[in-house]
């Protein structure tokens, strides 16, 4: 094997060996500059306290010894993206794949809702933000209130008071993340198409229920896109941004999250140092989360070639 | 949609085994699936048209209940108001600046590169790939510091520099597509091609490029979107208003409007920010909800 594989590396020409790094050469580039030197200058800089005017100082630990102890600023963030996490990830997994499993049918019609369903994912950015910190304006169903609320009132549902109240401003953070499940359809889609017709068939010819076909057929194989989901939501919760920074709660400590806390340090303090120990406790975090979730996933996520 | 005969008889088969079961569940599941999807569209919609109608309505209407759809009295001078204080048309050819150099950048670098990865062998090929996969992990976060001093170094704070240029240096996402999807296309056409005297260049312009169109086209999309949405981008690197961006202006517009509670023009700018990426959308619709198919593609 090993002989072999010697043979064919060296029938390979000098000239195909160089085309191969050039026309990856842009990729390299990017690669040093904009990746590997900043990731390693980032680490430094977490050990170091730099407010961009005066040098450098190196300080060890300080910085990461201060923020174990910065309970009202960073335990508070990582108290709130955590709680993005645990409860936004596995809503928006289980909704994207309930309203796809709904869509997956070639049924008349179908494309129109398809477009319905993806339209407010295509709307991003600042506008949306906005728009929904509107939309989410407290008041109740009798009184001013924001779309939400009047049409909980339609329910005879009193709206809560959303980024007016400690408890609610954090699901409605999430709330407008979910509008946007549908573009989540670009991956449970094709996993569900991707499950063979025979094998479905099958199981409705051996008398298998709806659920029961779902569960022991379509489910494991469409694991891998489960996982993949899950993983890429994880990640997206950690680093989330926007939604606090635009449509922040009436206090803002009620929705900040570690990316709010370290755009803060870094861009309004200038303290570099100390936001890219924010960064790199940001960056563990996810590889821990990764790592575990990859461990696991070797229980239950289905690839064929096994 | 096209059903071969044996597939076309099984279903048949399946469906005169259920027709025998019983009739009436089917079509009441059938409208009950029709029922959810239409009331589901419904809310998805709603927001929407809300919007419509507030930014047609003098501010004092907008957040009254019982919700007024149709405004008493239309007030389109609420879109005129917000073109003549806001620079919608500025804000968004900066924007538009710096979103088609993007795509370009993106686009060519990343047919680049992952014709490189796709036709060419060397004893590293693997191992640079795994790499390429790698630097999906790592979150923007832990680079963006480093960066920005990076940036500030070369005097790029205020221009559109940081915001265009690490695009032309391809995305690894846009690679393992445009890789997998080269791999796909016959080698013999590169052979062939090479007879008649085509460089790899040549080979890569007139052969391959052309063929990757539908993945090239939903990478425009995608950095496109990107691009158009981006707001800490610009929130870090921009601080002349002449320079923002239309996600910076539509932020600081509100930012700076705080007690100022024109309602009927901030729905409207609101709006009017949404049409570039609606309009996008009708036309692309196809492309841009094309799905990636993870099962296949991870393997090599």
């Amino acid at each position: 094997m090993m002989a072999k594989t010697k043979q064919v590396y060296s029938s390979i020409s000098k000239h195909e060996k160089r085309n191969f790094w050039i026309y990856i050469s842009p990729w390299i580039i990017g690669f040093l500059a904009f990746t590997a030197i900043p990731f390693f200058s980032s680490l430094a800089l977490s050990f170091m306290q730099w407010d961009i005017i005066t040098p450098p100082k190196w300080v060890g630990f300080d910085n990461y010894k201060e923020l174990m102890e910065d309970k009202i600023y960073f335990w508070n963030a990582l108290r709130n993206t955590i709680f993005y996490a645990l409860v936004g990830v596995p809503l928006s997994v289980t909704l994207g794949l309930l309203l796809s499993i709904m869509l997956s049918k070639e049924i008349k019609g179908i494309n129109a809702f398809r477009i319905i369903f993806y339209l407010p994912a295509v709307f991003g950015g600042v506008a949306v933000l906005m728009l929904w910190s509107y939309l989410l304006y407290p008041g109740t169903g009798n009184g001013d209130a924001g779309l939400i609320n009047a049409a909980l009132g339609w329910f005879g549902i009193e709206g809560p008071g959303w980024s007016q109240s400690e408890f609610w401003s954090k699901p409605a953070v999430i709330l407008v993340g979910l509008w946007g499940v549908g573009g989540s359809m670009m991956i449970w889609l094709p996993a569900l198409a991707g499950v063979p017709k025979e094998l479905l068939e099958a199981a409705e010819i051996d008398g298998a229920s709806r659920w029961r076909k779902f569960w022991s057929v379509s489910f494991p194989l469409i694991t891998p896109a489960i996982f993949f989901q899950v993983t890429m939501g994880i990640i997206g919760s950690f680093q989330i941004f926007m939604e606090p920074k635009i449509m922040p709660g009436n206090q803002k400590a009620w929705t900040d999250s570690l990316m709010v806390n370290l755009f803060d340090n870094a861009f309004t303090f200038y303290k570099m140092g100390y936001a890219s120990a924010i960064a790199w406790i940001l960056f563990i975090m996810i590889m821990v989360l990764t790592v575990i979730n990859l461990v696991v996933s070797k229980r239950w996520v289905y690839y064929e070639s096994n | 949609m096209s059903q071969t005969n044996s597939e076309v008889i099984s279903q048949v088969q399946i469906n005169q085994k259920a027709s025998t079961r019983s009739k009436l569940p089917k079509i009441i599941l059938r409208s009950l699936r029709y029922l959810v999807l239409t009331v589901i569209a419904a809310a998805l919609l709603l927001p929407l048209v809300w919007t419509i109608s507030a930014s047609l309505k003098p501010s004092s209407e907008i957040f009254s209940v019982p919700i007024q759809w149709i405004p008493s009295e239309f007030k389109w001078d609420n879109y005129s108001r917000v073109l003549s204080i806001f620079p919608m048309f500025q804000y968004s050819a900066n924007t538009l600046i710096i979103t088609i150099s993007a795509i370009i950048g993106q686009v060519l670098s990343s047919v680049c590169v992952a014709y490189g990865f796709a036709r060419f062998r060397h004893p590293l090929a693997n191992v640079v790939f795994l790499l390429v996969l790698a630097t999906m992990m790592i979150p923007g976060q832990v680079t963006m510091i480093p960066q920005f001093l990076m940036f500030k170094e070369f005097g790029w704070i205020n221009t559109y520099l940081p915001l265009i240029v690490p695009n032309f240096f391809a995305a690894a996402i846009n690679i393992f597509l445009l890789r997998q999807f080269i791999m796909g296309i016959p080698k013999e056409l590169d052979e062939s091609a090479k007879m008649d005297g085509c460089s790899s260049f040549g080979i890569l312009t007139r052969i391959i490029a052309p063929m990757c169109k539908p993945i090239i086209i939903t990478i425009m999309i995608w950095t496109f979107n990107a691009n158009w949405n981006d707001f800490m981008g610009p929130l870090i690197y921009l601080n002349d208003p002449d320079k923002f961006t239309l996600q910076l202006g539509i932020y600081s517009l509100n930012a700076g409007q705080q007690g100022i509670t024109d309602y009927g023009m901030m729905f409207a700018a609101t709006l009017l920010a949404l049409i570039p990426t609606l309009l996008l959308f009708a036309v692309g619709q196809k492309y841009f909800m094309s799905g990636i198919k993870l099962g296949g593609a991870l393997k090599g």
